[in-house]
């Protein structure tokens, strides 16, 4: 009988911990997390439009523009763009990442940013 | 007793098993809730975003518009306002992604100097007193899932540095001139020589108006010496969203020499 309570007594056990473990917060956490970043990087990349213009994007060069968002670029963020046909370059693996279109008549632009930080 | 214990240890690790394992569901229940409520917020912000960019697209395609037909044409002086009036109220933007649609309608702005909180389009933002004011209204309706949805009506003022009110009169000055002191000179005679310097002397205040402008003539008739003219004015080198255009304007006309009145 004493080993039918400890075993009873470890299945309740293991199966508590095992319903805690996939129940926690800890996914929802981390999908909450993800959206406010995301929010951050889309709010990052309006800034950066109105802060420098749309007419800064039609007169710049692509190459001109990349340089530009490199130089903005820093440890927990990198921002990019694809101009038309042109790529800044490829984006870095992983992270969240928000985007904003630029239907502009001569030629789209999309500018991206990346969190490096992690969802 | 040990069958007691063991029973009583059994149900006492239950009880506790079972407080952790609740505990844990409610947090996991509020960490959904939440993580309901930032997606919910993350659509209005993407919404309200992309609305955002898309408005300023459209505004700027408008100005490119206008700055395409403005560089594209010489315009007649005496009309030049009201053609150029007619050119912006055609101009319309509609942009168009899966959640959301915004439209953009333009028409001539009334005068005077004033501010826009579309700082995306600075410099061309706001109106600025003698330049070209382009009235935008901003049409933004969207939807994210079902409970998140976006719909807004914007009024925008945009401008181009384009002079043309003052660029127009210059013209219609100097061919005002033209047809007003011209019949009261008498030239030497009807030759080009003979003619230009009194032209000239007719038009001289359109040297000093700031634009480009010139004044061609050709001899229509000898006896009595009449010429036909052509006065031209341009606005160079105009700084525009997409780079620079000239706006160009010209107005003709005949006038008769020693002829006091028509």
């Amino acid at each position: 009988m004493r080993f039918l309570d400890i075993a009873v007594s470890i299945l309740i056990g293991t199966s508590a911990i095992t319903g805690m473990v996939v129940l926690g917060p800890g996914v929802p956490d981390r999908s909450s997390r993800a959206l406010a970043s995301r929010t951050q990087l889309r709010d990052t990349l309006l800034a950066l439009i109105e802060d420098q213009g749309v007419a800064w994007l039609l007169r710049s060069s692509p190459a001109q523009v990349c340089s530009y968002l490199s130089g903005a670029s820093n440890a927990s963020v990198v921002v990019s763009a694809n101009i038309g046909s042109y790529s800044c370059g490829a984006p870095p693996e992983g992270g969240v990442q928000a985007n904003l279109t630029l239907p502009l008549v001569p030629r789209e632009v999309t500018l991206e940013a990346w969190s490096t930080v992690g969802a | 007793m040990v069958h007691r214990r063991g029973l009583g240890a059994a149900s006492a690790s239950s009880v506790l098993f079972a407080i952790l394992l609740l505990s844990s569901l409610s947090l996991y229940a509020a960490s959904q809730e939440r993580a309901v409520l930032y997606a919910q917020a993350d659509s209005a912000d993407s919404l309200a975003d992309t609305a955002t960019a898309l408005a300023g697209a459209g505004a700027a395609n408008i100005l490119l518009g206008a700055q395409s037909l403005l560089g594209s044409r010489v315009y007649y002086c005496a009309n030049a306002s009201a053609t150029v009036g007619r050119e912006v109220q055609s101009l319309s933007e509609t942009q168009l992604t899966p959640a959301i649609t915004v439209s953009v309608d333009a028409g001539v702005s009334a005068a005077g100097t004033r501010k826009d909180n579309l700082t995306m389009l600075s410099p061309f933002n706001g109106s600025v007193e003698g330049e070209l004011g382009i009235s935008l209204t901003v049409d933004e309706v969207g939807r994210a899932g079902d409970s998140v949805s976006l719909s807004k009506v914007e009024a925008h003022v945009v401008h181009l540095p384009v002079m043309l009110a003052s660029e127009a009169g210059a013209c219609t000055q100097a061919v005002g001139e033209m047809m007003s002191r011209i019949p009261l000179e008498i030239p030497s005679n009807c030759t080009g020589s003979a003619v230009a310097p009194l032209v000239d002397d007719a038009v001289s205040g359109l040297g000093s108006s700031g634009f480009e402008s010139g004044v061609w003539f050709t001899i229509a008739r000898t006896a009595p010496c009449a010429i036909d003219f052509l006065v031209s004015v341009s606005q160079d080198n105009v700084s525009g969203v997409g780079g620079e255009f000239t706006v160009r304007m010209q107005e003709g006309g005949s006038v008769t020499f020693g002829q006091r009145g028509r």
